[in-house]
């Protein structure tokens, strides 16, 4: 498998999802409006806590930047979302009798699985910068940012986001049910992930809980970056993501190859 | 610890008039939860007829709307009450209490949020079948009656432009006085009022808006 072949499989996947996924409508209500009306709603619900000094809240958030706190969380919240939704639609290939089609061309499997992860990315990649605009309004003090941390950290993450995006689809393989992705990825990894709750008021299970989610890391890389408060554990959270990254790529192989062989044994002959 | 120590604002009891957060928002997360369920259901009637292909077939029939919905309604009504009771045992185990509260208040107060669940419910589903669509009406209302009518935090931390926008909402009102005959054991039922006017409002247009609907949809089609 050459390089050349790599990359006509991976930009055909991606071409592949452009036209079926792009849909007026939808896309705005699922990507902006909703995302951001719940951003709204949570910023109130946090209204009702004490926040001033010696508050409970400002030992887990550094005074008055709640509204920070909460966007930073939305902003990377939402890049994972975006790649949980390729694995989520995964259950239309196998519906529509493509994936068989995938399986029998020489095609790597695994570009085919980046390809999807890496384009549900660039498709909320609009409403990324659209929240990206607004953290920086809310952001009064743009010069406690550390710059030369933050921009590769937001690189970083959005490689790390197409790689869980393509080991969820690896799973997706072996059911035809997809939904369960959904309903696994969105509430739990936004309660545990610590987008709005600080994972450091979580109880010890919370925590364990927590540290499964390449979410987390990414949180504890982005904030510290916002708030120039790269201590030690910025750089444990760091080593973690690229680390644990680099595990899943091989995992997303694994169960690529187990999942190939179960349709083998479990399918008939339109495999699936 | 999930609620952060309770470390609530002095604020917050003025606009509540309970200082018990943890009751004030599992009584908010319920009635959440039975209302977006209530209305999605009744809701979605209508649409889900046209898409199995009987909606014809109960248009022809002389039986009458209202006790068509209302039907739809009652049989919602034991679905998501089940869900409820769900939901209200683990709220009494994370610490929701309820002061002693007075049962007429209560039974009314029940009523008043169920008639206003129903009557959004009939302007949702008109909007529904008029735009063929479920997924982007429910959710992006959803998204709205979660900001503003104060399921999460009282609405007068909301801007006061996001608040009187709330106001055209009967659920607004209705889980105003529910929650207070829940939450502090007392209501006012002047407060009735409005949810009654805006009820009786959004069932009447959402009655003559599902009629023409209807008539243009197989003329559309």
């Amino acid at each position: 498998m050459n390089l050349h072949s790599l990359w006509f499989t991976l930009s055909a996947e991606i071409t592949k999802q452009h036209r079926n996924r792009v849909k007026g409508r939808a896309v705005f209500f699922s990507l902006l409006l909703w995302p951001a009306l719940t951003f709204l709603t949570t910023y109130f619900t946090m209204q009702p806590f004490r926040t001033g000094a010696g508050s409970a809240l400002s030992k887990v958030i550094p005074d008055g930047r709640i509204p920070l706190f909460l966007l930073s969380g939305y902003l990377v919240f939402q890049l994972y979302w975006t790649v949980v939704q390729a694995a989520w639609l995964f259950e239309q290939e196998r519906k529509g009798g493509t994936l068989e089609v995938v399986f029998l061309t020489p095609a790597s499997k695994m570009a085919f699985l980046y390809g999807r992860s890496i384009y549900s990315l660039f498709h909320g990649i609009w409403m990324f910068a659209c929240f990206s605009i607004l953290t920086f309004i809310f952001l009064a003090d743009a010069t406690t940012v550390n710059w030369g941390a933050l921009l590769p950290v937001l690189v970083l993450i959005m490689i790390s986001a197409v790689i869980w995006g393509a080991l969820l689809c690896a799973i997706s393989l072996f059911s035809r049910d997809s939904g369960l992705i959904y309903y696994i990825f969105q509430a739990p990894m936004e309660l545990f992930g610590g987008v709005r709750i600080p994972p450091a008021v979580f109880p010890a299970w919370a925590t364990g809980l927590s540290l499964l989610f390449p979410l987390t890391y990414s949180l504890v890389l982005v904030r510290g970056a916002l708030y120039d408060n790269i201590g030690i554990s910025w750089w444990w959270a760091l080593g973690a993501l690229i680390v644990g990254s680099s595990c899943l790529v091989i995992c997303t192989r694994y169960l690529l190859v187990r999942a190939e062989q179960h349709a083998r044994v479990k399918g008939n002959w339109t495999l699936f | 610890m999930y609620l952060i120590n309770g470390d609530i604002d002095s604020k917050f009891a003025i606009y509540s008039g309970s200082d018990d957060y943890l009751t004030y928002v599992i009584i908010g997360g319920m009635l959440s939860i039975f209302s977006v369920s209530m209305m999605m259901n009744v809701s979605r009637a209508l649409i889900t007829e046209w898409r199995e292909g009987t909606l014809e077939a109960l248009l022809l029939s002389p039986s009458s709307r209202s006790g068509y919905f209302l039907g739809n309604a009652v049989q919602q009504l034991y679905r998501s009450g089940a869900e409820l009771l769900v939901v209200l045992f683990f709220g009494l185990l994370a610490g929701l209490r309820l002061p002693s509260v007075h049962f007429i208040s209560l039974l009314v107060g029940i009523l008043l949020f169920l008639l206003s669940c129903y009557a959004m419910a009939l302007v949702l589903g008109s909007i529904m079948l008029y735009t063929r669509d479920t997924f982007i009406v429910q959710n992006t209302l959803f998204t709205i009656t979660a900001l503003l009518c104060g399921f999460q935090f009282p609405r007068q931390y909301l801007p006061d432009y996001l608040q009187a926008i709330g106001e055209i909402f009967p659920l607004t009102y209705a889980l105003q006085l529910l929650r207070g005959t829940l939450l502090t054991g007392e209501s006012r039922l002047i407060d009735a009022l409005p949810i009654i006017l805006l009820s009786v409002v959004y069932i009447t247009v959402g009655q003559w808006t599902n009629r023409r609907i209807e008539r243009g949809l197989f003329e559309r089609f």
